[in-house]
């Protein structure tokens, strides 16, 4: 497929731009509670975002086939959705990097620093939204309709939530010192990812019947090409099997004994199935032009 | 300054396919790329009649290229600006400037912008511009053996053969406002009703 590029970059910018809002709540909450803790943290998951966006980016390249001119991508903001993505791809990069620094560098000044992550959160909201513009051509119909965009912010806000509580338990959440402590502080951000992560897959459930009720497609340049039924089972065994995992992980967590391998294990393999879920997903969205 | 466009008489194109091959030899066209594609639409079947069967069955051509449309999303979605249309409506690629992103194709609804995979941009019918400028027609309106192509002002076209119709399985063409008039074939408008197909997918379908 020749789009398989952009189902990665897709996919995981949006999962990126997802977990930089959720983190940036969980932030808010964190600095109520633990004070300076809570940049120690959330500093380390912060800077793990920078993986998906670099990951994400460098996929975007390999779909171009003069990728050495892809820096004329933002040429034609005036007209092009796709421009303004790429526009805003580079902001929230740049603005991620800027709050990211701060967090690691406590002589940064809190209003810049606050200054850079509002930018990166407001970037990252009109990235997705220009994402989904792209694809809402008045000559496609199979993807002008309002589930286009419903899915691309679901899909953030899903994998968002995975990303974050993944780093919650990959970087803090061994027990240390005082375990006891450790846990209050963290099984509500916990609860409240693994809610986020089931609530929003009922929720693609739902958007997945919008996008498949009526419309007719361009008679032209309808493919001969057919959407694999291994998809049509595969993605929704994928993400119930998420849906359950992300149910026990604050279960699990709260009976925790400082067993760090199983819990990084269950968190991983929630994240990995829920990612495995939203790249079928996406690749099925291509498939529907 | 005149507004370029093609005529198309679907009632008479036999799909000898002389004016894809026409394209592809004057453009040096790689094997995949077309940039005039006949399609061949069909539906119907046979009826039972008494003890036997009658034909049911209609076909009828399209030959169709870029159609250098009033609107051209093409030239909308384009993030690097080398979609580019002209005064006289002909639309064109910047070759310098295309990153190969392919967005122009997904736009398109007739299929007309393809990629080279060995130039690694896209590319299109150019409405033959050089022949224009030196008083010649189009490749693909020159080699038509039953002449069912013409181009030209779209005023004066429409004056010489009727206003443009709606024939399946274009799209609408509010869409994109294509610069095209078709005269349809008289069995067209069974298409409209009937269950009909593109019976040579498979030749036309680029992506």
């Amino acid at each position: 497929m020749k789009e398989r590029s952009l189902v990665v970059f897709t996919v995981l910018i949006q999962a990126a731009a997802g977990a930089f809002w959720v983190l940036c709540l969980l932030e808010i909450w964190l600095v109520r509670r633990a004070g300076f803790a809570a940049d120690l943290i959330t500093r380390k998951i912060f800077l793990a975002l920078g993986l998906l966006i670099a990951a994400g980016l460098l996929a975007s390249l390999f779909h171009l086939g003069s990728p050495r001119k892809a820096y004329l991508a933002v040429a034609n903001l005036e007209s092009s959705w796709l421009s303004r993505e790429i526009f805003f791809s580079l902001c929230f990069a740049a603005s991620w990097a800027a709050f990211t620094f701060g967090l690691w560098f406590p002589a940064v000044p809190p209003w810049l620093r606050i200054l850079a992550g509002a930018t990166a959160s407001l970037c990252s909201l009109m990235l997705v939204y220009c994402m989904a513009r792209i694809y809402m051509l008045r000559t496609v119909p199979g993807w002008n309709r309002p589930a286009t965009p419903l899915a691309f912010y679901s899909t953030a806000l899903l994998l968002g939530c995975a990303t974050a509580g993944a780093g919650l338990i990959l970087f803090n959440g061994a027990p240390r010192e005082d375990p006891v402590s450790w846990k209050i502080l963290l099984q509500p951000p916990l609860l409240g990812v693994a809610g986020g992560v089931i609530v929003l897959f009922a929720l693609e459930w739902l958007i997945s019947r919008l996008r498949d009720a009526g419309g007719r497609g361009n008679e032209l340049l309808a493919s001969t090409r057919a959407v694999p039924v291994s998809s049509n089972i595969l993605r929704p065994g994928l993400a119930a099997a998420a849906a359950v995992l992300w149910a026990a992980v604050p279960w699990v967590y709260s009976g925790f004994s400082g067993q760090g391998a199983l819990m990084d294990g269950l968190v991983l393999a929630a994240l990995f199935l829920a990612l495995a879920s939203e790249l079928i997903g996406r690749y099925r969205f291509y498939q529907r032009r | 300054m005149p507004h370029y466009a093609f005529y198309f008489d679907s009632r008479f194109c036999s799909g000898c396919k002389a004016c894809q091959i026409a394209c592809k030899d004057k453009h040096g066209l790689e094997p995949g790329l077309l940039w005039r594609r006949v399609y061949e639409v069909t539906g119907g079947s046979w009826l039972p009649a008494g003890n036997g069967w009658i034909s049911n069955v209609f076909a009828y051509n399209l030959s169709i290229a870029c159609n250098h449309c009033e609107k051209p999303i093409c030239v909308e979605v384009c993030p690097s600006g080398a979609m580019q249309q002209r005064s006289d409506g002909i639309v064109l690629i910047d070759g310098e400037k295309c990153l190969g992103c392919r967005y122009c194709s997904w736009a398109c609804p007739y299929g007309a912008p393809q990629f080279d995979e060995k130039a690694g941009r896209m590319t299109k019918c150019t409405f033959c511009v050089d022949n224009l400028e030196a008083g010649l027609p189009p490749a693909c309106v020159a080699a038509c053996p039953l002449r069912v192509l013409d181009y030209g002002d779209r005023q004066e076209l429409e004056a010489r053969y009727g206003a443009p119709s709606q024939v399946f399985p274009l799209p609408e063409a509010g869409l994109t406002g294509p610069s095209l008039l078709i005269t349809p074939h008289p069995q067209a408008g069974r298409a409209q009703n009937e269950p009909a197909r593109v019976a040579n997918r498979e030749e036309v379908d680029g992506r």
